[in-house]
C-alpha cells in the first residue's frame, strides 16, 4: 500500500514537473476576482457555471481561432455557487480593465466588467434564459463545452428538461431520466433501479445534499424517491471519478436540493393521477440578500390510492376493514447567510411507503371479538446541516453533519378477545442502515492553472440486518432479538484540476479510504486520474482511470427495488469490493448547431462482488414468521465481473429543439466460483445493445411536445431446457420413498425426484425491450400563476415487454376416452400496456 | 395543437385496438426445448451386492404430452460398461426393475480405486463417460443418545434422539452422508394362524435427520463432526405393545465429491423450486455429454440397544 502511494505522489510530480519546464519561473503579479453566482429572482445558487475572462484570443463573433485553442483563463462554480479566479495582470493597459463571462445552459449569458488592478469580490445575478425567444442559435457557444473539461463519463440534466420527458402516470422521475442515458441501464419494466457500466443498482452511490440514500425507490421501484420540484441539480458520474467520490464502485449520484427562493414567496405544484405534490419557497426574512439573509423550501408529495378505495373497501366490509397503500415525501430546506464568509443550511428528505391492513370482528352476542392490523413499511430520512466558510478569497470550506436512515418493518398485530380477557400477540421485524457522518472539504484556487480540492469524511454505520420482538400474552412469550452492527467507514483525499497550458487538462486525485469493524480493518490507496488534450478548440481525446472501493454490500437478488433488500457490511467472510476502470473518448463540439458528442470506450473489472448463492434468497435469509437466525453470509458468494463497451451520446441542450440520441454497445460477464459451476456467465442485466432517443420540441410558447424512444437487447435469464429423474443412493436414506415400513432388502436407488436441467446459467435472452412514450404540455399564463396541462401516454404504442417469465402448465381432459393430455408453455408477464396519463401542475 | 391532439387521438386508438392481454404464451419456436443428453445414475459402493446404473432420457420442458406418461422412462439397448483398470464388465439390462446389472464379483468396488463407466446407445444421443475413485471408510467414533417423553393426544410418547460423531481425517477433502435405520423387534400377533400365537418380527425404519444429512469438511478439516440429531418416535409407550429391543444403526457414508455436490444441489434445487425470488439452482454432473451423477459411497456403521 505505502508503495502505491509513494509511486502515485511521484508519478504526480513528476508530471507537473515536465510541464512546468515550459513555464518561465517568474510569475507576473494577479489579482483574484470570487463570488457568488445566483439566479436572478430567487437568489438560488448556481453551480457550475463556466467563468473566464473574456478571451484576448477571440474575434468579434466570439470564435476562437479555428485549429489553436486558445489559453483561457477560466473557472466553474462549485456546489454553492462560488467561484474564484486568479488572474495575472500584465504592464499593458489593455489589461487593466477586462471582462468576465458567466454563462450556464438555461441562462442568459452576462458579461461584466472588471477594471483596476486589485482582488475585488464580484457576486452575479443569471436571468433563467428564454428559451423561446432564442430563435437565433447564438454564433459561439464556447462556454459550455464538454470538450473543454478534464471529467468524462459524466452526465448532467437540467432539471426544466426532466419536467418535459414523458413519464409513467405523468410522475416525473429524475432516476428514469438518467436511465435513458448510454452507459446507463434500467432494470425491468418502470423501474428506477440503474445499472452503470455492468454494475449493479448496489454499486451506486446516490448522494442527496452530502447525505447517502439506501433505497431510492417507493411501490417496489416503480417510483424513485426524489421529487424534482425540490431538486436544483443533478448529476451522474459513471467512470473517471474525482477523488471527493468514494465508497462505491459503478458511479455516483450527486443530487443537490433548492435552496429556497430569497426575494418572493414561491410555489409549485401538480395534481396526477395517482399523486399530487405541492413545493413552497421563501424569504424568511426581509433582507433579499447578503448577511442577515434567509430563506426556506418545503415540498411535499402523496399518493392517494389509498385514500380513494378507503370508502369502497368500508363499505364492501361494513366498515370492519380497512387496507390501502400509500407512499409520501418530504423536503425542507433552511439556508442563512450568517455574515459575508458563513452561510448555514439545513436541509432534510423524508419519505415512506406503507401498506396496510386493518381487520375487526366481533360475534353476535358481542361476547368476543378479533381484531388484525398488519403493516408493511419502509423509508428514507436524511438530514444534512451545513455551514460554508470562506477562509480567503482563494479558500472555500464546507462542513457537513451528515444523518441518514432507512429501516424496513413488517408489524404485526393480533387481539383476541373472550369473555374479557384478551389474548395478544405482536410482532414486530425490522431491518435497516443508520449513518451518522462527518465531512469536510475545502476547494482552494490558487492560480488559474490549478484548482485543489482536499476534505476528509467519516461514517458511522449501524447497520441492523435483523430485528425480531415478538409479545405473546398466550404463551407468555416476550422476546427480542436484535441484531446491530457498528462499522466506520472514512476516506481521506485530495485532488487537483490542473491546466498546464493550453491543451491540457488533468484531473489527478488520491483517496484513502479506510473500513473498520466487525472485527475487520482495511485500509485502501484509490488513485484517480482524468485527462483531456485539446486537438483542436472544439475537439478534445479523454483519457481517465479510477479504483474505487465498496465496504457496504446489499443483498438483492431480484433485480427489482424491493424494500426487503437489504444492506450488509464487509465482514471477515465478505471481504470489500474493488472495481478498477480505464475509459478513453473523444468529446467534439459542433458550436454553430449547439450539439455536442461525445464517444466514449471503457473497461471496468470489478473483484469481491457478491451474489446469492444458488438457490438463495432473501425469503431464506429472514424469515420473519420463524424469527431463525441464519448469518446471511451462508448465502452469499463472492466472485469477479468484468464489463467493456462503447458509448455514443449525441445531445442538445437548448434551444427550440432539444434532446440526445444514446446508444451503447457493451458486454458485461460474470465469474463466481459457487455459479454456474465456476463458468463465466452473463449477468440478468448484460445488455448488448442500448438505444434511447429523446426529443423535446417546444411548437409554440404554449406548447411543449416530448417523446422517447427507447430500445434493449433482452435479459439474460435461466429457464429450464428440459428435467429428468434423478436417482439418488436408495436404502435407508432420509429421501423419498423410505416412508412406512420398508422391506429389510436394501432399495438400489430413491424414487426419482424431477429436476430441471437449466443448462448453462443466463443462457436464455429474454424479448427485446423497446417503447415509445409521448408527450404534450399546454402552457398558459393566468393572472397570478402559470397552468400547464400535460397529456402523456407511456408505452404508446403498446408493446409486450416482458416483466418475467414463468412455465404454465395445463390440463386437457382427453375427449371419448382419448389420454389426458398436460400442455407446458413459457408464459410473459407484462405489466404496463399503454398508459395514458393527465396532470395539471401550476408554478407561482 | 389541433395536429397534437390528433396524434394523441390516434395513438390511444392505435394502442386500444392493439390491447390484448397481459399474459400471453411465447411462441415455442424461439425457445429452446429439450436436450439430446443421456441421464445417467450409478453409485458404487464395497459393501453393495450388486452394480447397477439407470439410463433414462430427459423431457422437454415446453410442449404437450400425455398425462399418463410413465413415470420412469428407462431406456433399454444401450450398451453400458463399467471398468477399473484393465478389467472391463458390461452391465445387462433388466426389463423387471428398469436397471442395467452386473454381478459385484465380476468387478470388485476397492477404495481408492477410479472406476469408468461408458455409455452408449443406438439413438442419437452422445455417448457418455464417467469416472469415479472409491473413497476409503470412515469410522464413526460415537452414538450419543437422548430421549424425552411428551404427552401427544393423550398418549405418551417417547421420542428417542441420536447424533453420530465421528472425527474428519486431515489433510484431505472428505464428504459425508449419514443414514440411520431403528431396528424394532417385538412380539406380535399372528391372528390367522389357528390357533391364534404370538410371533417375534424386526422392523426395519428409517430414521430421519432435522437439518440436511449430507457434509463437507471444507472450512472444517480435522474436526470433530456430529450428525444433526436424527429422531425415532415408539408411539404405544405403554407396556403391552410387545416391544421386545430397539436397536439404532447409525451410518456414516464417505462419498465422492460428485456424489455430493449431486445431491447437494438436488436439495437446495428442491428448497429453492416454489421461491419465485430465489436464484436458480443448476445442478452439476460428472457425466460428460450427459446429465445424473456417478458416484461411489463406502460405510461404516455404528449400532445401539436402546431398549
Amino acid at each position: 500500500m505505502k508503495d502505491t502511494l509513494r509511486l502515485f505522489l511521484l508519478g504526480w510530480l513528476s508530471v507537473q514537473a515536465a510541464f512546468g519546464q515550459s513555464k518561465s519561473p517568474a510569475r507576473p503579479p494577479t489579482i483574484t476576482i470570487s463570488g457568488y453566482v445566483r439566479e436572478a429572482g430567487s437568489q438560488e445558487a448556481l453551480i457550475g457555471v463556466n467563468v473566464y475572462r473574456s478571451g484576448v484570443a477571440t474575434d468579434r463573433t466570439g470564435a476562437a481561432p479555428a485549429d489553436r485553442p486558445e489559453r483561457r483563463l477560466g473557472t466553474t462554480t462549485n456546489t454553492y455557487g462560488f467561484y474564484s479566479l486568479t488572474l495575472p495582470i500584465g504592464p499593458s493597459a489593455s489589461q487593466d480593465s477586462f471582462r468576465l463571462v458567466y454563462s450556464m445552459v438555461g441562462y442568459d449569458t452576462q458579461e461584466q466588467p472588471v477594471s483596476g488592478q486589485t482582488s475585488q469580490t464580484l457576486s452575479v445575478l443569471l436571468r433563467s434564459g428564454k428559451l423561446l425567444n432564442e430563435v437565433v442559435v447564438r454564433s459561439s457557444r464556447a462556454e459550455e463545452k464538454v470538450s473543454d473539461s478534464p471529467q468524462m463519463s459524466q452526465i448532467d440534466i437540467p432539471i426544466s428538461q426532466i419536467k418535459k420527458i414523458p413519464a409513467l402516470l405523468g410522475e416525473k422521475d429524475v432516476l428514469k431520466v438518467l436511465q435513458l442515458m448510454p452507459g446507463v441501464q434500467k432494470g425491468s419494466e418502470g423501474q428506477s433501479g440503474i445499472y452503470v457500466r455492468g454494475g449493479g443498482p448496489d454499486q451506486n452511490l446516490i448522494v442527496l445534499d452530502d447525505a447517502v440514500v439506501y433505497n431510492a425507490s417507493h411501490l417496489f421501484g416503480f417510483f424513485s424517491v426524489f421529487n424534482g420540484d425540490a431538486l436544483k441539480s443533478v448529476e451522474l458520474t459513471k467512470g473517471g471519478f474525482p477523488a471527493r467520490f468514494g465508497g462505491r464502485l459503478s458511479s455516483v449520484i450527486d443530487l443537490n436540493m433548492k435552496d429556497g427562493n430569497k426575494e418572493k414567496l414561491h410555489g409549485e405544484g401538480g395534481i396526477g393521477l395517482i399523486a399530487s405534490r405541492l413545493t413552497l419557497e421563501g424569504p424568511l426574512s426581509k433582507k433579499k440578500s447578503g448577511p442577515g439573509s434567509t430563506s426556506f423550501l418545503i415540498s411535499g408529495r402523496r399518493t392517494y390510492l389509498d385514500v380513494l378505495a378507503a370508502p369502497i373497501i368500508a363499505s364492501q366490509s361494513g366498515g370492519n376493514t380497512s387496507a390501502g397503500y400509500y407512499f409520501y415525501d418530504l423536503n425542507a430546506k433552511i439556508n442563512t447567510e450568517l455574515g459575508p464568509k458563513d452561510k448555514l443550511y439545513l436541509s432534510g428528505y423524508f419519505g415512506r411507503d406503507k401498506f396496510y391492513a386493518k381487520d375487526k370482528s366481533t360475534s353476535t352476542d358481542g361476547k368476543s371479538s378479533t381484531s388484525t392490523d398488519i403493516g408493511i413499511g419502509w423509508g428514507n430520512a436524511t438530514g444534512t446541516l451545513r455551514w460554508n466558510h470562506l477562509f480567503s478569497d482563494k479558500v472555500f470550506g464546507n462542513a457537513s453533519l451528515i444523518f441518514s436512515n432507512y429501516d424496513f418493518s413488517i408489524s404485526a398485530a393480533n387481539a383476541d378477545t373472550y369473555n374479557g380477557k384478551t389474548d395478544q400477540f405482536d410482532l414486530r421485524y425490522t431491518s435497516g442502515i443508520r449513518d451518522l457522518g462527518l465531512k469536510y472539504d475545502l476547494d482552494i484556487y490558487p492560480n488559474p492553472q490549478h484548482s485543489l480540492r482536499v476534505g476528509v469524511q467519516a461514517t458511522s454505520h449501524q447497520f441492523t440486518p435483523s430485528a425480531v420482538v415478538v409479545k405473546n400474552t398466550n404463551l407468555n412469550e416476550n422476546r427480542a432479538e436484535i441484531d446491530k452492527i457498528n462499522v466506520v467507514e472514512s476516506g481521506v483525499y485530495a485532488e487537483d484540476t490542473w491546466k498546464p497550458d493550453a491543451r491540457w487538462r488533468i484531473n489527478g486525485g488520491l483517496r484513502l479510504s479506510a473500513f473498520t469493524g466487525s472485527g475487520v480493518t482495511y485500509v485502501r490507496p484509490e488513485p484517480r486520474l482524468s485527462m483531456a488534450y485539446m486537438l483542436r478548440p472544439d475537439l478534445s481525446v479523454k483519457a481517465s482511470y479510477a479504483l474505487m472501493n465498496q465496504y457496504v454490500h446489499l443483498l438483492s437478488n431480484t433485480g427489482i427495488g424491493l424494500p426487503t433488500d437489504l444492506w450488509v457490511p464487509t465482514t471477515d467472510r465478505v471481504k470489500p469490493q474493488q472495481s478498477q476502470q480505464v475509459a478513453v473518448g473523444i468529446a467534439k463540439d459542433f458550436a454553430n448547431k449547439g450539439l455536442a458528442l461525445t464517444l466514449e470506450g471503457y473497461y471496468k473489472r470489478m473483484d469481491n462482488i457478491i451474489n446469492y448463492r444458488e438457490g438463495a434468497s432473501f425469503l431464506l435469509i429472514d424469515d420473519p414468521t420463524s424469527a431463525r437466525k441464519v448469518r446471511w453470509e451462508d448465502n452469499v458468494t463472492a466472485g469477479k465481473g468484468w464489463s467493456y463497451g462503447a458509448e455514443i451520446l449525441l445531445q442538445k441542450k437548448e434551444g427550440r429543439f432539444s434532446g440526445w440520441v444514446g446508444y451503447t454497445l457493451s458486454w458485461t460477464q460474470w465469474q463466481f466460483g459457487e455459479l454456474n459451476g465456476g463458468r463465466p456467465f452473463f449477468p440478468r442485466y448484460d445488455r448488448r445493445h442500448d438505444i434511447s432517443v429523446v426529443g423535446i420540441y417546444e411548437l409554440s410558447p404554449k406548447i411543449t411536445l416530448s417523446g422517447t424512444w427507447v430500445y434493449g437487447t433482452g435479459q439474460a435469464l435461466t429457464l429450464p431446457v428440459a428435467n429428468f429423474n434423478a436417482y439418488e443412493q436408495g436404502s435407508s436414506s432420509n429421501s423419498y420413498g423410505g416412508y412406512g415400513n420398508i422391506p429389510l432388502v436394501q432399495q438400489l436407488f430413491s424414487q426419482p425426484r424431477q429436476v430441471n436441467e437449466y443448462g448453462q446459467k443466463n443462457s436464455f435472452r429474454a424479448e427485446p425491450y423497446h417503447r415509445f412514450d409521448v408527450a404534450v404540455q399546454f402552457h398558459k399564463k393566468m393572472k397570478r400563476h402559470e397552468r400547464t396541462w400535460e397529456f402523456s401516454a407511456y408505452n404508446a404504442y403498446s408493446r409486450r415487454n416482458p416483466f418475467f417469465y414463468q412455465l404454465n402448465t395445463s390440463y386437457q381432459q382427453g375427449a371419448n376416452g382419448a389420454t389426458a393430455t398436460e400442455r407446458t408453455s413459457l408464459r410473459r408477464y407484462s405489466v404496463f400496456p399503454i398508459v395514458p396519463s393527465i396532470s395539471y401542475n401550476f408554478k407561482f | 395543437m389541433k395536429s397534437a391532439l390528433l396524434l394523441l387521438l390516434g395513438g390511444f386508438t392505435f394502442a386500444l385496438l392493439g390491447c390484448g392481454s397481459l399474459v400471453q404464451d411465447v411462441n415455442p419456436d424461439n425457445l429452446p426445448i429439450g436436450t439430446a443428453k443421456l441421464v445417467v445414475h450409478s453409485y458404487i459402493s464395497p459393501q453393495d451386492t450388486v452394480l447397477t446404473v439407470v439410463v433414462e432420457t430427459p423431457r422437454a420442458v415446453i410442449g404437450q404430452r400425455p398425462v399418463s406418461y410413465q413415470y420412469r422412462q428407462p431406456l433399454p439397448n444401450a450398451t453400458v460398461d463399467l471398468s477399473e483398470g484393465t478389467r472391463t464388465v458390461r452391465l445387462v439390462y433388466s426389463a423387471k426393475d428398469g436397471l442395467y446389472r452386473a454381478p459385484i464379483g465380476s468387478l470388485p468396488i476397492v477404495a481408492g480405486r477410479t472406476y469408468t463407466l461408458t455409455v452408449s446407445s443406438p439413438y442419437n444421443y452422445p455417448a457418455i463417460t464417467a469416472q469415479c475413485t472409491v473413497p476409503a471408510p470412515v469410522t464413526p467414533t460415537d452414538i450419543r443418545l437422548d430421549s424425552t417423553i411428551n404427552n401427544q393426544f393423550g398418549q405418551n410418547q417417547r421420542k428417542y434422539i441420536s447424533r453420530l460423531l465421528w472425527k474428519d481425517p486431515a489433510g484431505q477433502a472428505n464428504y459425508y452422508r449419514v443414514t440411520g435405520q431403528a431396528l424394532r423387534t417385538q412380539r406380535q400377533p399372528v391372528y390367522n394362524s389357528k390357533p391364534p400365537r404370538d410371533t417375534v418380527i424386526t422392523n426395519v425404519e428409517t430414521i430421519y435427520f432435522q437439518n440436511s444429512s449430507l457434509f463437507s469438511d471444507k472450512s472444517a478439516d480435522g474436526e470433530s463432526f456430529i450428525s444433526p440429531k436424527a429422531e425415532y418416535s415408539n408411539y404405544n409407550n405403554g407396556p403391552s405393545n410387545g416391544l421386545l429391543q430397539l436397536r439404532v444403526v447409525m451410518t456414516l457414508n464417505a462419498l465422492d465429491e460428485n456424489y455430493y455436490r449431486y445431491h447437494e444441489a438436488i436439495d437446495r434445487q428442491n428448497t429453492a423450486r416454489d421461491n419465485p425470488f430465489a436464484e436458480p439452482v443448476l445442478i452439476p454432473s460428472n457425466i460428460q455429454n450427459g446429465l445424473g451423477c456417478f458416484g461411489a459411497f463406502n460405510q461404516s456403521s455404528l449400532s445401539v440397544r436402546v431398549r
